[in-house]
């Protein structure tokens, strides 16, 4: 709580100080962001066609599943269609694919469906004309749940592929 | 109610040219952007009027030019929305966020006319949102049980009451159909609560109080968050951030 009023106190002040015209760096992302709601997050104050903020903000890293599946859906393959314009017109980037799963079973079964989802959504990368050798894919199971809770509010969440951009290919990489 | 589905397979150069309008439009770190924050952590719905009253005025010529050609989408198409015109502030953006709700929930404002999409990290992907005319009536938790591409529109029985002369259905992809491209429906405990997220056909009308009840949206951003919002996402209608939740 005392950390809040802290960094709205600093907000306020900050924002003050700006309008008194005491601003030194423009555009360079040098100055520390107040942390208040609303303000733009670390990155997104200016976003650039191409980098990873444009590709967050504009297409977006999330694929959904269904319970139990790996299967695309439309909303799925409408997803990964612009996904796949966007690295094409974009060839800089790599993408790590990082599956998901929330979904019954055990642990093997959930680490075997959150890979086969991965695997699924580099496939239909690849067939949209995302050459293979940008991609690789990953599962991890239940390790990182966006919400954890038995109900679909937090089950549809976490059955997921992550298209997490990349500037280097590096399949050991731990995460 | 069967949901009206669309289901072609006419994918097309999607979204990539109302993509570089957003682009191009986005503001650098400066010292208005960051005055533009403090706005809107200071509430901007005193700009709701104003744009109301521009839509208001607006005939079809100058109506034209909220619009930047159009774009087909499912077997349809919809204008895309001329963001030049549009007030930074209701632009989709990611911003900070700090609320207990957790994410994976959209969470409304509709005092302030925001829509947030909450994700981890104390972040949250904001849009700008137009809300019914005399305020929403209804708070609380919802879900997102239902989403269709290009719904139709059925009036409901007190809009016919006061408008007798409109049309009992309008078909989904009609270029008068209100909702636009996408409508994601909100659900409570299995029951249909009558309110949707949806397109628009009025850009000016983000921002302000112009609907009946309905949370309204870009075209481009509700097709963008029928992309990111899976069936059984929690939602939250608040009358402003910080509000009671309970009032349902």
């Amino acid at each position: 709580m005392a950390d809040r009023t802290a960094s709205r106190l600093t907000a306020a002040l900050l924002l003050a100080a700006l309008a008194a015209g005491c601003a030194g760096q423009t555009g360079s992302g040098l100055i520390d962001l107040p942390d208040t709601t609303n303000a733009p997050a670390e990155g997104f104050a200016s976003v650039k066609n191409g980098s990873e903020q444009d590709f967050i903000l504009h297409v977006g890293r999330r694929t959904y599943f269904d319970r139990g599946s790996a299967e695309l859906d439309d909303t799925a393959k409408r997803t990964l269609k612009s996904q796949a314009a966007w690295l094409k017109q974009h060839p800089g980037w790599y993408a790590k694919l990082q599956g998901h799963a929330d979904d019954p079973g055990n642990a093997a079964a959930n680490q075997a469906l959150s890979a086969k989802r991965a695997e699924t959504v580099m496939a239909y990368l690849v067939q949209e004309g995302v050459p293979a050798d940008r991609l690789w894919a990953k599962g991890y199971a239940r390790k990182r749940l966006v919400r954890d809770c038995k109900q679909v509010e937090c089950t549809a969440q976490n059955r997921r592929v992550i298209t997490n951009l990349r500037r280097e290919k590096d399949e050991s990489a731990p995460d | 109610m069967p949901p009206f589905v669309a289901q072609k397979d006419t994918e097309t150069a999607r979204s990539s040219a109302s993509r570089d309008g957003l682009v191009s439009h986005a503001g650098g770190l400066t010292r208005r952007n960051l005055l533009r924050a403090g706005a809107a952590v200071a509430g901007v719905a005193a700009l709701g009027p104003l744009a109301e009253a521009m839509g208001r005025l607006a005939g079809p010529a100058e109506a034209a030019t909220w619009f930047s050609g159009t774009i087909a989408d499912e077997g349809f198409q919809y204008r895309l929305t001329n963001f030049a015109q549009i007030k930074p502030q209701w632009r989709r953006q990611m911003v900070k966020y700090y609320s207990p709700e957790p994410p994976g929930t959209v969470v409304v404002d509709t005092k302030n006319h925001f829509l947030y999409w909450i994700w981890e990290n104390n972040t949250a992907l904001r849009y700008g949102v137009g809300v019914g005319k005399e305020g929403f009536q209804w708070f609380g938790h919802a879900r997102i049980d239902r989403k269709a591409l290009w719904p139709r529109w059925v009036p409901p029985p007190e809009m016919l009451k006061r408008k007798p002369d409109l049309p009992k259905l309008v078909k989904g992809g009609a270029p008068n159909n209100p909702l636009g491209p996408r409508a994601l429906y909100l659900y409570r405990d299995g029951r249909d609560l009558g309110y949707r997220l949806h397109g628009t056909l009025e850009p000016w009308s983000i921002g302000s109080d112009a609907s009946s009840g309905c949370i309204r949206m870009f075209p481009e951003d509700v097709v963008d968050l029928y992309q990111r919002c899976p069936i059984g996402t929690r939602v939250l209608v608040l009358e402003h951030l910080g509000a009671s939740d309970d009032k349902s």
